[in-house]
């Protein structure tokens, strides 16, 4: 039972972290996205 | 700076706060099966309440493959397209766990880590026909295409789901039936008294938040992810019209 406990919560850290990793990576994306369309408004209003 | 917390943060805790008590349910809450003959199987039996839910999540991502494809072809919208591609992600990590745990069940209760059984071999089956769909998508690299050949094979592959789930039924098999029949043939089987029955649907009832929460998340990510390189096509068109700025590094 101890070993079961064990590897469920091993299996569910994996899982979240990876989960929260995705999170991280859309928040950094989003910020990229900001960034270049930015970039992409000034130049088409040069 | 301020972080801000966003409503999907908010939503991956309330998830992993419902697991936490799953695990409460599944391991401490439900009592062992009274009909089991030793004490090991009594307590390999409770691998069931997590073997089940990742059945039904990997089941709900597969049927949503389906769902997104067939949307795809019809609407041609790029929404659906992310959506079958993360919903095929999440059945295969889950289709995945869905053997193992049922192989560390099978251990204790068949004596065997692994049998060709008709449950066994339509689930492998099931799984490697999502992987190989993964390894698609990968190959093809004009994205119009990419989205139309993972439609066509997603909308195919899913025939694969309703057999593995019914091969208990139709076939000779030593997989227990818990629900909806009986199989004479079954090892490990089991009565469901009430105890683990409100184990099993808290189960049911957080894999499927569980579910939906992973599959907002990777659409999320995989809509934005199309939205930067909408913007980066743009971009350089316009530094190819010999726009005056510094060129942009990618990662």
């Amino acid at each position: 039972m101890v070993y079961l406990a064990a590897a469920m919560v091993f299996i569910w850290l994996l899982a979240f972290g990876y989960v929260f990793y995705l999170v991280q990576r859309t928040k950094e994306v989003e910020q990229e996205v900001r960034a270049l369309e930015s970039l992409v408004q000034e130049l088409e209003n040069k | 700076m301020r972080r801000k917390f966003g409503l999907l943060e908010g939503l991956v805790i309330v998830a992993a706060v419902l697991v936490v008590a799953d695990m409460y349910m599944g391991l401490i809450y439900a009592p062992d099966p009274s009909n089991l003959q030793t004490e090991v199987t009594r307590k390999a039996q409770h691998i069931f309440y997590y073997h089940m839910g990742m059945n039904v999540m990997a089941g709900s991502a597969l049927l949503t493959n389906f769902i997104a494809s067939v949307l795809y072809l019809v609407t041609r919208r790029r929404f659906w397209d992310a959506v079958a591609r993360s919903a095929a992600e999440i059945g295969v990590i889950f289709g995945i766990g869905v053997l193992v745990s049922g192989s560390l069940w099978a251990r204790p209760t068949w004596n065997a880590w692994w049998t060709w059984d008709p449950r066994l071999t339509t689930a492998t089956i099931t799984v490697l026909l999502y992987i190989a769909y993964l390894m698609l998508r990968n190959a093809v690299d004009d994205p119009g295409r990419r989205a139309r050949f993972a439609a066509v094979y997603g909308a195919f592959a899913f025939v694969s789901v309703p057999i593995t789930f019914m091969s208990i039924r139709l076939w000779r098999t030593i997989h227990p039936t818990v629900f909806g029949g009986s199989n004479p043939n079954a090892q490990g089987a089991f009565a469901l008294g009430s105890h683990i029955r409100q184990a099993f649907m808290f189960s049911m009832v957080t894999f499927l938040i569980v579910f939906f929460v992973f599959l907002l998340v990777r659409v999320r990510l995989a809509l934005v992810e199309e939205r930067l390189s909408a913007v980066r096509e743009t971009l350089d068109a316009l530094l190819s019209r010999g726009a005056d700025v510094e060129p942009i590094g990618r990662d």
